[in-house]
């Protein structure tokens, strides 16, 4: 739960800026209202996961690489 | 004429592997520049293959992928060319849907249209005619903004405290000026524990006017001429 609790902490700020990313790109080229927030929830969702993928790949990476 | 453009249309599983290959290659690339490079030079080419690897990789999702000479040089204009850094991961999440009907308006109201959107965001949105859209954009990019500034307690708006973000924030010229206006002397007389935070929200808004901008343009198109 601790490891949760800090984990989350450290990450909060990530699915807000997500949801602005996934609203403004799923507006590109939509002009109906329901296919974009479809599609924003969708995108959403990836970027989020992708993006916090993304992250633990690349500190653990460096922490292997560049070891302190 | 079927199996030729079969055979130059690669396998999906080949994009993904490909895309995830290059993300991978890239960030090794940047940690390795960050280490024994002074002037960190590859660090800009890193970046590039970690945006053309997630374009490729996006491409390898879609059910109909372009062939990939194309999909490379498609992903590599965007990386390039496109303004936001944010352009692979674009490509991933928006879908291979409908592009909306051009609506036809003269040349000069396009201009100004585009204009407007790059000066407040969803301006030149509700210029050419798409309302909801506007306000939509409007909303998302200055309450993300806002936000941004909120969590640096406006020491984001200072040219000399971070280049490279105000930089960002050019693209999103109207909303940058006022904060400079109100903001921009501000010192930083004590640590403030989001300030990190409050430049990439802030930037990350003003570069998402871009993707506003460039809707803009899309949605527009010329008035067909009168056949004599």
């Amino acid at each position: 739960m601790t490891l949760f609790a800090v984990a989350a902490a450290e990450f909060a700020y990530l699915p807000p800026i997500c949801l602005a990313i996934a609203l403004v790109t799923s507006a590109a080229r939509r002009d109906d209202m329901r296919g974009i927030l479809k599609q924003a929830a969708r995108s959403w969702l990836i970027l989020t996961v992708g993006i916090l993928i993304f992250m633990l790949v690349l500190s653990f990476g460096m922490e292997w690489l560049l070891p302190a | 004429m079927d199996s030729v453009r079969e055979s130059q249309m690669s396998p999906r599983p080949t994009r993904i592997i490909l895309g995830l290959g290059l993300v991978t290659a890239g960030c090794v690339v940047f940690a390795l520049s960050y280490r024994y490079d002074p002037s960190h030079r590859a660090a800009l080419p890193a970046l590039l293959l970690i945006i053309v690897g997630f374009s490729i990789f996006g491409q390898g999702l879609r059910r109909h992928p372009k062939p990939l000479a194309t999909q490379a040089k498609e992903a590599l204009q965007t990386a390039v060319v496109g303004s936001d850094p944010l352009s692979g991961m674009r490509v991933i999440v928006t879908s291979a849907g409908v592009r909306t009907k051009p609506t036809a308006i003269s040349t000069e109201k396009a201009v100004l249209a585009v204009f407007l959107a790059w000066l407040i965001p969803g301006l030149g949105h509700w210029v050419i005619g798409r309302r909801a859209k506007a306000v939509l954009l409007f909303t998302v990019i200055t309450v993300t903004f806002a936000a941004g500034l909120w969590f640096a307690e406006g020491r984001n708006m200072n040219w000399e405290r971070n280049k490279v973000f105000f930089l960002a924030y050019v693209f999103s010229a109207g909303e940058t000026a006022l904060a400079w206006l109100f903001a921009g002397a501000l010192e930083l007389d004590r640590k403030i524990p989001l300030l990190d935070l409050g430049f990439l929200y802030t930037a990350v808004a003003s570069l998402l006017n871009v993707v506003a901008v460039t809707d803009v343009m899309d949605s527009t198109t010329r008035i067909p001429e009168e056949p004599e």
